[in-house]
């Protein structure tokens, strides 16, 4: 007897037990269901920690030793990135951009109006809000132009607007930090995503510009976006070989790969996964169970059929293996509903929540297997009994 | 073809122990056509069952064309059931989910035809017991008798030498217990060996050899010779 025949008889006795069966499969469809929607967040919400952190594009950046930043305090020291590094830096083969940033906290004032202690950044390209998906809200963006000359223009955040403008219109104001006029070019919309709410008062300029208001070049950080995410290792290795030689040391640079970040995020939201993702598993468990359960009921019900077919031929794995593959249907038919309805909610909570759910297809195939191999699992103890049935003692059932 | 020797049953052990068959000797040649009478609890379904590789002796030996089938193991018998024995019961024990075609391939999917050659065959024994119209029939819309009949074409679907029917008139009507013991009549003339078990002497008589069983004691063996004779 071929598998596919098989098989037809065994969706035959399911469709001859119609309310039955859906029964049985709604434990595998709700089990299988759940792992898919849990697994699908717990990896939506790695893939956004994990841009959270780390940004995206092939970002890496250039840091100084534990050691030096110990000596000075945790701050970077001056000097420590000149402007020749960054010219030789950007000769490296394997580096696309420089971004440089530099960042001091000051007063801010307009007309009588002061903000104490905000955070002002001098920043070489638009790369930091490319990364971070951060636009204006009102106002322009930095043009290439800004940071060739030295213009006197400011980017604000929507903190600083609301705190130092309360309501008014930004652009076009004057505001002036250290007594330097800046004019307000722009408004930053609020930063989405988990830090959002962490963002303090901010105002943004060109590297140029900073160097006038503080009357330094200093850098405190220093990115590298390499051309390609296989160079990553080699342009790191190479800017650090540049920045020691420059320097003359031999330790004081270092990079910090996000890579190394992105693989912390991932081992914990795994972890946070696999515990919710077996709690749903429980739940697999049940319908499995269900399954077998329904299976010996209906091998005690058939019992006739049994002495039947044992009478006519069927050997004890005949039997065996039509119960086994009866449960073994049953069970994957409930899964293959599962994974559509898993996807489908999976969607749902993408459209309708902030969480994001992205289904991946190894857990639909994972999912598939595993109902698979629980029809054999739950099917092995009712198709064992079946086929240990006496055929006199069958035939006598009426 | 069968020989049966010292066959004995015994069901239980120490003082509750029954012994339904005391040592029977039986010995049934290629084309016969035997019945095996006696009242119920004689032990004569339990004999039939043990012919029919259902059930297994406690004592003695059973030989099917030479080979002791009680040592086979449940593969062979299950083969030997298959290809040699065609079982005819009194409640007909047809699937109640398939149709009669269905019901009479049965024992070809067993034997793992193709589904092709399958409907054939089967298609074949429902005309040979004169039910071509009723093919695709539940047996729930069947009468006992046309039941019966699917229950034949299943049994002769796969040629078997050996038609073993337990008391297949038992639950018919007389009109349909005689279409029934006509079809085995022309079976034995094609030269199928059948053994039938009843407690009706009026269907006994269509046998031409009678053996009786009391008590799981073989007390008779009477052949009626085509000319009348006894044997």
């Amino acid at each position: 007897m071929s598998l596919w025949e098989s098989v037809k008889m065994a969706l035959e006795a399911i469709r001859a037990h119609k309310m039955r069966s859906i029964l049985t499969m709604l434990g595998i469809v709700i089990g299988v269901s759940s792992v898919i929607v849990t697994v699908a967040i717990g990896q939506g919400g790695q893939d956004k920690l994990t841009e959270a952190f780390a940004g995206s594009g092939n970002i890496l950046s250039i840091q100084p030793s534990a050691d030096v930043f110990m000596e000075n305090n945790g701050v970077v020291p001056p000097d420590f990135f000149t402007q020749e590094d960054i010219r030789g830096l950007e000769q490296l083969p394997q580096v696309e951009k420089v971004i440089t940033t530099s960042y001091q906290s000051a007063d801010v004032g307009f007309k009588e109006e002061k903000l104490n202690g905000a955070m002002v950044y001098g920043i070489n390209s638009n790369a930091m809000f490319e990364t971070n998906n951060r636009e204006v809200k009102k106002g322009t963006m930095f043009q290439p132009s800004d940071f060739q000359g030295g213009g006197a223009s400011a980017l604000i955040n929507n903190k600083a607007a609301e705190e130092l403008f309360e309501g008014k219109n930004p652009i076009g104001k004057i505001i002036r930090i250290n007594n330097y006029p800046l004019v307000v070019s722009g408004v930053l919309a609020p930063q989405e995503g988990l830090f959002g709410s962490f963002e303090s008062t901010t105002i943004y300029m060109t590297d140029r510009t900073w160097a006038s208001v503080f009357g330094n070049y200093d850098i405190n950080q220093l990115d590298l976006e390499v051309k390609d995410a296989s160079q990553m290792k080699e342009a790191g290795d190479r800017a650090v070989d540049l920045l020691h030689r420059n320097h003359h040391t031999e330790d004081e640079y270092m990079v910090q790969n996000m890579e190394q970040i992105t693989k912390g995020i991932s081992q914990v939201t795994g972890i946070m996964t696999t515990v919710i993702g077996s709690i749903a598993g429980i739940s697999l468990l049940v319908g499995g169970i269900g399954v077998m359960n329904i299976m010996l009921v209906s091998v005690t019900e058939r019992t006739r059929e049994i002495g039947i077919r044992m009478s006519v031929g069927a050997t004890r794995r005949n039997i065996m293996t039509q119960f086994l593959i009866e449960s073994v249907t049953l069970s994957v038919i409930g899964g293959l509903i599962g994974i559509l309805l898993g996807v489908g909610i999976s969607q749902l909570v993408n459209l309708l929540s902030p969480l994001p759910a992205t289904v991946s297809l190894p857990v639909g195939i994972g999912a598939v297997l595993f109902s698979m191999m629980f029809g054999v699992v739950f099917g092995l103890l009712p198709a064992n009994k079946a086929s240990r049935l006496d055929p006199i003692d069958c035939l006598r059932r009426e | 073809m069968i020989q049966l020797i010292n066959l004995q049953k015994r069901y239980g052990t120490g003082e509750i122990a029954v012994d339904v068959l005391k040592g029977i000797d039986l010995e049934i040649s290629e084309g016969e056509y035997l019945s095996i009478m006696g009242p119920s609890g004689s032990g004569k379904s339990t004999l039939m069952n043990i012919i029919g590789c259902l059930d297994r002796q406690t004592e003695g030996r059973y030989l099917f064309q030479g080979q002791d089938v009680s040592e086979a193991d449940e593969e062979k018998r299950a083969r030997l059931r298959n290809q040699n024995i065609g079982f005819v019961f009194q409640h007909f024990q047809l699937l109640s989910r398939m149709n009669a075609r269905q019901n009479v391939e049965l024992p070809l999917i067993y034997a793992g035809m193709s589904p092709a050659r399958r409907q054939k065959l089967a298609k074949e024994a429902l005309e040979r017991v004169g039910l071509s119209d009723r093919m695709e029939h539940l047996p729930s819309e069947l009468s006992g008798g046309q039941q019966q009949r699917v229950a034949i074409a299943r049994a002769l679907v796969n040629r078997p030498p050996l038609l073993l029917a337990d008391e297949p008139t038992g639950a018919l009507d007389t009109a349909s217990g005689e279409v029934v013991l006509k079809l085995f009549e022309e079976l034995h003339q094609d030269g199928c060996t059948v053994v039938m078990i009843t407690h009706d002497p009026e269907v006994s008589a269509h046998a031409e050899r009678q053996v009786l069983i009391r008590d799981g004691a073989l007390v008779e063996d009477r052949r009626f010779a085509e000319e009348g004779g006894v044997g």
